[in-house]
């Protein structure tokens, strides 16, 4: 039974908030760098990544169901000690910033050489920010109701976009199955399995969620519909240029939207995609500033969170103007952090998972 | 120039100095003369032509008595054939009783009568309407309810029309107003308290709510808000709506005000809070969410499909009215490629004799849509028709003649007049209409970029408030268990779950036939 002003989220709005922190990378770079990789069989590196991570995500279930109502912070710091637990916390932190800085510069570029061409990239940088700093000042509560409102929306659009691209798609494009080889395929789904981590890393929400129970549905249920959303998208973006044209288009999604139409009279549909995507992509950074938030608030002894959302976003404004070349930038430092922290976040929780046992946590 | 000053403090000595009204723990003394002349300083007797003493001798009792009322306030009928007439007449079986008591038990006919001796609530009564009998010789008076204000009779509700369902709406008086939902509502448990609010005019709030659906803490949270309200006239519950709200300077209204007895019915049975005074057409529903703003009593007295039907108009009504002049701009100025080519190369040669930017234009014509509106509402009756000529023929026709606006926005303002006219609720019609221009000049400035993400705020605003603890857009976001009567209906029979957001008490509303 609920409770009525228990100030928690249950199953539906965490598994929203899930979808939209993975789910939503459909419409971003992220397809392009799998599919440089994987070439045609790149659809199924999210799948092979989701499961790489699920093995992860056991490890961290059975450490949240050891330690009720302590976050994945709260475990860190309870099992490694004030100062290893300071670093690994600083890691998840800094891995959060960059992933905001990445994408806030990454869609706005994609606003600016899409749409709107001749707004200066700061004011489209600004008004992105604005919007998700305002989301996550209204605190958790507050995103997870909003994800959960927009989420029908957003997955309607998503399923309109796969039927109206349908008559084009070639699923000749698809064969042979197996890409660059299925070896390939499979290191590259270890590798890549940050794409999915979020579900590791919402973990610093636990207690904000109900029961275990809901949490773990919640995080399953949100990865299965995010990595399945993320393959259909890859099979539609490859059985509609070949994966050869693909790898050198920048934003696949976008491009696939200026193709549909509907019909005789709708034939330029990508403002209307545009309008529903930026509800998804302002929600998604609000979740993503509290999330940084809550971990840097962690760091430096800050009860309230909310506190740091005004300078997060200045250091974001600031870190997504410097480069230059934006989408050299993407393409290479994404490549650096993603090989580097792939490590760090599959073996974080069974490392926590050993140290617990280790030290006979789970004996009593 | 001579300067007044208003503090605080001036206002309570001022208080100070006003002889007439009577303290708390003033009593009546026995003595009928100098109680008498008490009552003529309250009531300042002379002047105060409504203020009647009428002397009586208790020919029975051999007593001196007199009878205190307000002329108008109190029923003259009921005071002569109930009070005046029964003790004049009757005499005591028994010599040695209390007369008082005598008089109460045997002698009144009045519904309801009992005896006070604080000088204070003496007045109160006096003022509600009561008839207060003193007797020589008793420091205790009796006072008789013999209420009755002049009010209008029962009519059909002016802005809630239904087609099927019952035509009759509250009317300006409590007692009417709380007959009428105990005619919906045959339940024993159904409540209602009185709360007394106002310091120079003593007005009576009714908060009804059924004891075993309604949330206590609400309940208690709901009436220390009334009593907390400090004012000295407090004459319906429109004032009282803006005293008890919680977001004073916000564009949503927290707190419904409908004007159907059955619809105040169908949310008490819900867990809500009603909440009634004298003089208002029509009562408060607290707490509320969104729904019940977007929701119509037509939607449930409708048959399933019907009502489904009407209400997915609805919701297309609160989305053109809300976004329509936002996207015109947003794709004429932003997105020209989402216009098939025919239409758009009509909309070019339309806007190629205009002087004025888009911008202009549709702020020019929403504006004049506007002072219609609001000038039909204001304008005498018999003069009425004059609105419609003047706007339809000037604004309309004259302004696409005089190549001031363009034919097409002329069907835009109008779709989203008409649709906001299909917007149930006045308040949320309110909101619906200041946003607009909030987005209007979003997709101006940016586009569909500027719309979603004002959209998106306002969105994250509305989920973020509550109407005394209930989350607005609840039971859908956040999720609570509830019958799902948000967007659409589910049939009757399954509408067997009370919305869990509202109250916990006894969520199943009747058993549910199949397992």
């Amino acid at each position: 039974m609920i409770k009525k002003y228990d100030n928690k989220i249950g199953f539906r709005e965490f598994f929203a908030i899930v979808f939209f922190a993975i789910g939503m990378k459909l419409t971003d770079t992220t397809p392009i760098l799998l599919v440089k990789l994987g070439l045609n069989a790149s659809w199924m590196i999210p799948i092979i990544s989701g499961m790489i991570i699920l093995v992860s995500f056991l490890f961290l279930l059975s450490l949240l169901k050891r330690y009720k109502n302590k976050s994945l912070i709260d475990i860190i710091y309870h099992l490694t000690g004030k100062f290893f637990g300071f670093f690994m916390i600083l890691l998840l932190f800094l891995m959060v910033l960059e992933y905001l800085v990445v994408s806030t510069r990454d869609y706005a570029d994609i606003l600016n050489t899409l749409f709107y061409l001749r707004t200066p990239l700061k004011y489209l940088l600004i008004m992105l920010i604005v919007a998700a700093i305002y989301i996550a000042y209204k605190g958790l509560n507050i995103i997870g109701s909003l994800c959960w409102f927009t989420y029908p929306l957003i997955q309607l659009v998503f399923v309109f976009l796969i039927l109206l691209s349908w008559e084009q798609l070639d699923f000749n494009y698809l064969f042979p199955l197996g890409g660059s080889g299925m070896r390939t395929i499979l290191k590259e789904g270890v590798v890549h399995s940050s794409i999915v981590s979020e579900i590791i890393l919402l973990s610093i929400f636990f207690p904000k969620v109900r029961s275990y129970k809901e949490y773990r549905n919640a995080n399953l249920a949100g990865l299965g519909i995010s990595v399945i959303f993320i393959s259909i998208f890859m099979i539609c973006f490859i059985c509609t240029y070949g994966y050869l044209a693909l790898s050198s288009i920048t934003y696949p999604y976008q491009q696939i939207t200026r193709l549909v139409s509907l019909g005789r009279f709708a034939k330029n549909m990508e403002a209307f995609f545009l309008g529903f995507w930026t509800i998804g992509v302002s929600v998604r950074f609000g979740a993503y500033f509290y999330a940084a938030a809550t971990l840097g608030g962690s760091l430096l002894k800050i009860k309230n969170p909310k506190t740091l959302l005004p300078y997060l976003a200045i250091v974001v404004y600031i870190l997504a103007r410097l480069p230059e070349n934006f989408t050299e930038y993407v393409f290479s430092v994404r490549k650096v952090w993603v090989t580097i922290l792939w490590g760090y976040l599959l073996s974080l929780s069974p490392f926590l998972w050993t140290v617990a046992k280790l030290k006979g946590e789970y004996k009593t | 120039m001579p300067s007044i000053k208003i503090t605080k403090k001036s206002k309570e000595d001022k208080s100070n100095n006003i002889p007439a009204s009577p303290t708390n723990a003033e009593n009546l003394t026995g003595n009928l003369q100098s109680d008498l002349e008490r009552f003529k300083t309250i009531f300042f007797f002379p002047q105060n032509k409504d203020f009647v003493i009428r002397t009586i001798r208790l020919k029975g009792f051999h007593l001196d008595g007199a009878i205190l009322y307000l002329s108008g306030s109190s029923s003259i009928n009921a005071l002569t054939s109930n009070i005046i007439k029964p003790l004049m007449e009757s005499a005591p079986e028994n010599k040695e009783d209390n007369p008082i008591d005598y008089i109460v038990n045997n002698i009144i006919t009045s519904k309801n009568s009992q005896s006070i001796s604080k000088i204070s609530d003496i007045t109160k009564d006096i003022v509600k309407g009561n008839t207060i009998v003193l007797l020589q010789g008793f420091p205790e008076a009796l006072s008789i309810s013999t209420t009755e204000f002049e009010h209008r009779p029962v009519e059909k509700p002016v802005n809630e029309n239904v087609i099927k369902g019952p035509k009759e709406a509250f009317v300006e008086s409590a007692d009417t107003n709380r007959s009428l939902i105990r005619k919906y509502l045959k339940c024993e448990s159904l409540v209602s308290e009185s709360i007394e609010v106002g310091e120079q005019s003593k007005n009576d709030i009714y908060m009804m709510y059924i004891k075993g659906i309604a949330d206590p803490n609400l309940v208690n949270a709901v009436r220390k808000k009334i009593k907390s309200i400090k004012t000295d006239f407090l004459p319906n519950v429109s004032i009282l709506e803006q005293f008890i709200e919680e977001r004073s300077y916000s564009l949503l209204s927290t707190i419904l005000y409908t004007e159907r007895p059955d619809r105040a019915a169908a949310f008490l049975s819900e867990g809500h809070i009603v909440l009634i005074t004298d003089g208002s057409p029509g009562c408060l529903i607290v707490p509320v969410t969104f729904w019940a703003f977007f929701h119509a009593a037509e939607d449930q007295y409708q048959r399933w499909f019907y009502g489904n039907f009407i209400r997915i108009i609805r919701l297309l009504a609160v989305v053109i009215s809300l976004l329509t002049p936002g996207l015109y701009i947003a794709i004429v100025n932003f997105h020209g490629e989402m216009i098939p080519s025919d239409l758009a190369v009509s909309i070019a040669a339309a806007r190629e004799v205009l002087p004025f930017p888009v911008i202009t234009e549709i702020l020019l014509m929403e504006i004049s849509f506007e002072l219609i509106r609001e000038a039909g509402v204001r304008v005498p009756i018999t003069i009425g028709p004059t609105i419609g000529i003047v706007g339809a023929l000037i604004l309309g026709q004259a302004a696409v003649e005089a190549n001031i606006v363009s034919p097409v926005l002329v069907i835009i303002v109008a779709i989203t007049g008409l649709s906001s006219f299909a917007v149930p609720e006045t308040a949320l019609s309110y909101t619906i209409r200041i946003s607009r221009f909030i987005l209007l000049i979003a997709g101006a400035s940016m586009g569909f970029l500027g719309i979603s993400l004002v959209l998106v705020m306002g969105l994250a605003y509305i989920l973020s408030i509550t109407s005394f603890g209930v989350p607005f857009m609840s039971p859908v976001a956040p999720h609570y268990p509830s019958s799902n009567d948000n967007y659409l209906r589910a049939p009757t029979f399954k509408q067997w779950l009370r919305p869990a957001n509202i109250s916990q008490l006894n969520p199943i509303r009747k058993k549910s036939k199949r397992k």
